[in-house]
């Protein structure tokens, strides 16, 4: 029963093999040279500006809250999709896109308000 | 490579289980919310072996297509309780400064 | 094309509602959230229309007529029941809304659209047998409640209520989509009525047939799901946020989320027990299963009244009280469940909608109070009943009937839940109901005790005539429809029959 996960255990091992594989040849034939630039976060020697933990605006989540529920709406769309042509088909493809018509256009109420609302400006 | 309906059920019942576990044993609002997004995961991988275990029956002929579709709606709705629950996290934090679930003591008895 | 306009009608209120939704936020942003009573008044007038059309609907149904729209809405008598009591404590809500002395006048547009959401998720979770609609409707219930219990999200009572809110239904919800997908993998429909009897051919397989192959699968699947209802129902051991969430929501939303919200789960939870559990023509088979699942619930009915009647006594705050008597009275209503047959569960439907009454008389009366004291404890309700007696005799009437005394419509519920109970051999069940009852006297004669016996003041001028009219209008209905109540009890019969559930749990001989 378990055989059949085989694959997957070589794919692991394949994975594991070359990524430590390559790590230890690089050690083993690479040429060292040892500098000031070497240490820099950035190794193309952009100096970096501040400290690593700075807070991000709190209207960052906003906005990301926003884009997850429209991108998740719109998840909606790939069935309709699927399902569309069948009934455009059945002779009744008129009524179908009607129909998600409406959907967008309650989906465009709720943008319109967060637009009024000012939940997309980021200028605040 | 086929993987039988158990195993995808048992995971989905480990899943279910850490979410659960998650759930009373953390105490950061935002890891509990995470903790209900991995109970309805393991509900989603049920539907979804459910549906393939149906169509290996050739159940009505075919692909049996509301496992799937109703997986695609609870995706929807942890998306949505998400967004309520992310936005209440930050009213309370403005409030409050923290996100601990042991905070919120004003309601108590 | 025609046929879809006639699929399209049946769910006419529905439809209705959700335009009113998209025209009140509509509204609400192109006035920018400039006097808000025009908005509730819209409402007031949206839900009017969505009362008449379901009492045609009522009509045009048969006692056990049922029509689908689409595959996924069955109408029938049960749910235009549940729906039509929905719209009209909707209203009420409303009017609470407007009457709030306490709720600012502008800018709350959201209220009312989030109120008719929540509304929208009720319809169609008490009118559909495919589980996928059904727990669609449930969480935009939930979510739109969500949001309404934190509606004043400055305040920090407020905010926590509704983060408890979320964290408990989060879970619950979990759980019950668990359960729901265990149900389809075992059965491999998400249609009750198809679970319940069983396709064609053997597949979908009936509940039944696979009870018989693997009896525990079915039993953790149907657990779980019930666990999504009891939660929202507030039955033990899912009523920890009740009395949290109800103090610290706005008033009108507690009122909604205890009435109407309780309500819808109960209805849910009776239709998916119903069909899977009552079926005509299986029942014999399932008979040792549904017993099994009916003591469960007489089980949970008993722990929940218990528990809710013990808690409250401790209480000082008015509406922490109610919302432990709403946890009791989860506990009677599930009483009608524990029978497990059609009377049983129409007394179960008239107790719920006596609680309509009672209930909503009791949170607008809390309403009125927090208006003039600004606190809901109940040591300064004292000299209430001489400062304000018109609406504190209101309230005697409430809690009179919440107390299941004579004359009102509280006492015939029970007295319909307890004449079941003993029918259904259930006499334990009915003996601590009953000594739930005493206990909880004690309570609300705590209430009525700092309402009256206390030394005599000056009457004050009424400044909320509106609200008291509601409130003594309420009352009246309640000790009316107690004396008059053969047009309730037709109705409330009519409703679980729609149902299709067979009438006795037969015993195999």
């Amino acid at each position: 029963m378990l055989t059949s996960y085989g694959p997957i255990l070589v794919l692991i091992a394949v994975v594991l093999a070359f990524a430590v594989g390559n790590i230890i040849i690089s050690e083993l034939f690479g040429k060292k040279t040892i500098s000031i630039a070497k240490g820099d976060p950035y190794e193309c020697g952009s100096r970096p500006v501040g400290g690593a933990r700075l807070r991000l605006s709190i209207h960052f989540y906003l906005v990301a809250v926003l884009f997850i529920l429209f991108d998740v709406e719109s998840l909606l769309l790939i069935p309709w999709a699927v399902a569309a042509r069948g009934f455009a088909g059945a002779g009744v493809g008129g009524v179908v896109f009607a129909e998600v018509l409406g959907f967008v256009a309650v989906l465009g109420v709720g943008l319109a308000y967060v637009w009024r609302k000012g939940g997309l400006r980021w200028d605040r | 490579m086929n993987v039988p309906t158990e195993h995808l059920l048992a995971l989905a019942s480990i899943l279910f289980a850490l979410g659960v576990a998650g759930f009373l044993v953390r105490r950061n609002v935002i890891i509990v919310l995470a903790s209900v997004e991995l109970m309805l995961n393991a509900a989603n991988l049920c539907f979804l072996a459910g549906s393939r275990a149906w169509a290996a029956e050739g159940a009505a002929g075919g692909h049996p297509i509301q496992g799937p579709v109703f997986a695609l709606f609870v995706i929807l709705v942890a998306a949505a309780e998400a967004a309520i629950g992310l936005a209440l996290i930050i009213a309370i934090y403005r409030l409050k400064r923290t996100t601990a679930l042991d905070a919120t003591r004003d309601l108590e008895g | 094309m025609n046929d879809y306009l006639v699929q399209l009608g049946r769910i006419a209120p529905e439809a209705v509602l959700t335009v009113l939704a998209l025209v009140i936020l509509t509204w609400d942003l192109v006035t920018k959230g400039r006097d808000c009573r025009r908005l509730a008044y819209g409402t007031l007038a949206g839900l009017g229309l969505v009362v008449w059309l379901l009492c045609g609907q009522w009509a045009s149904l048969g006692e056990t007529g049922a029509v689908s729209a689409f595959g996924m809405v069955t109408v029938d008598r049960f749910g235009t029941f549940f729906k039509l009591f929905t719209a009209l404590a909707l209203m009420v809500v409303v009017l609470l809304v407007l009457f709030d002395r306490r709720e600012r006048k502008h800018g709350i547009g959201e209220y009312y659209f989030l109120l008719i959401g929540a509304a929208i998720g009720i319809f169609f979770m008490v009118s559909t047998n495919n589980l996928l609609l059904l727990m669609l409707g449930l969480e935009l219930l939930s979510l739109a409640s969500y949001s309404l219990a934190g509606f004043h999200k400055g305040s920090q009572r407020s905010a926590e209520a509704s983060l408890k809110y979320i964290v408990f239904g989060g879970l619950s919800a979990g759980i019950m989509l668990y359960g729901i997908s265990l149900l389809y993998g075992l059965t491999g429909t998400i249609d009750l009525s198809v679970m319940g009897r069983g396709g064609e051919g053997g597949y979908p397989v009936g509940l039944v047939a696979q009870f018989a192959v693997s009896p525990i699968p079915v039993a953790v699947a149907v657990v779980l799901v019930l666990a999504g209802f009891a939660y929202k129902a507030s039955i033990v051991p899912f009523h920890f946020w009740t009395p949290d969430v109800y103090e610290g929501a706005p008033t009108p939303v507690t009122t909604f989320l205890a009435v109407a919200s309780k309500a819808a789960g109960f209805a849910a939870l009776l239709r998916f027990v119903g069909a899977l559990f009552l079926v005509d023509g299986v029942q014999e088979a399932v008979h040792a299963y549904g017993a099994r699942i009916g003591l469960l619930l007489a089980i949970l009915s008993a722990v929940t009244m218990t528990l809710g009647n013990l808690s409250a006594m401790r209480q000082r705050s008015l509406k922490r009280l109610l919302a432990y008597s709403s946890i009791a009275h989860a506990g009677y209503v599930l009483m009608g469940l524990a029978v497990m047959t059609e009377a049983g569960f129409s007394a179960s439907v008239f107790y719920l909608a006596a609680y309509y009454f009672m209930n909503l008389g009791a949170f607008a009366f809390l309403l009125y109070f927090e208006g003039e004291t600004n606190s809901d404890e109940i040591d300064s309700l004292k000299g209430m009943g001489w400062r304000h007696p018109v609406v504190a005799w209101a309230m005697v009437a409430f809690l009179v009937s919440l107390a299941g005394l004579p004359p009102t419509v509280g006492f015939y519920g029970k007295l319909l839940l307890f004449y079941e109970g003993v029918d259904a051999g259930l006499g334990w069940l009915v003996f601590i109901a009953a000594l739930n009852s005493v206990i909880s006297l004690f309570y609300y004669f705590r209430v009525a005790k700092a309402l009256f016996l206390t030394e005599p003041v000056e009457r004050v001028p009424n400044r909320q005539p509106a609200l008291t009219g509601l409130i003594v209008g309420l009352s009246v209905l309640t000790v009316v429809t107690g004396i008059f109540n053969s047009a309730l009890q037709r109705w409330s019969g009519e409703a679980p029959r729609a149902l299709g559930i067979s009438d006795q749990l037969e015993e195999p001989h």
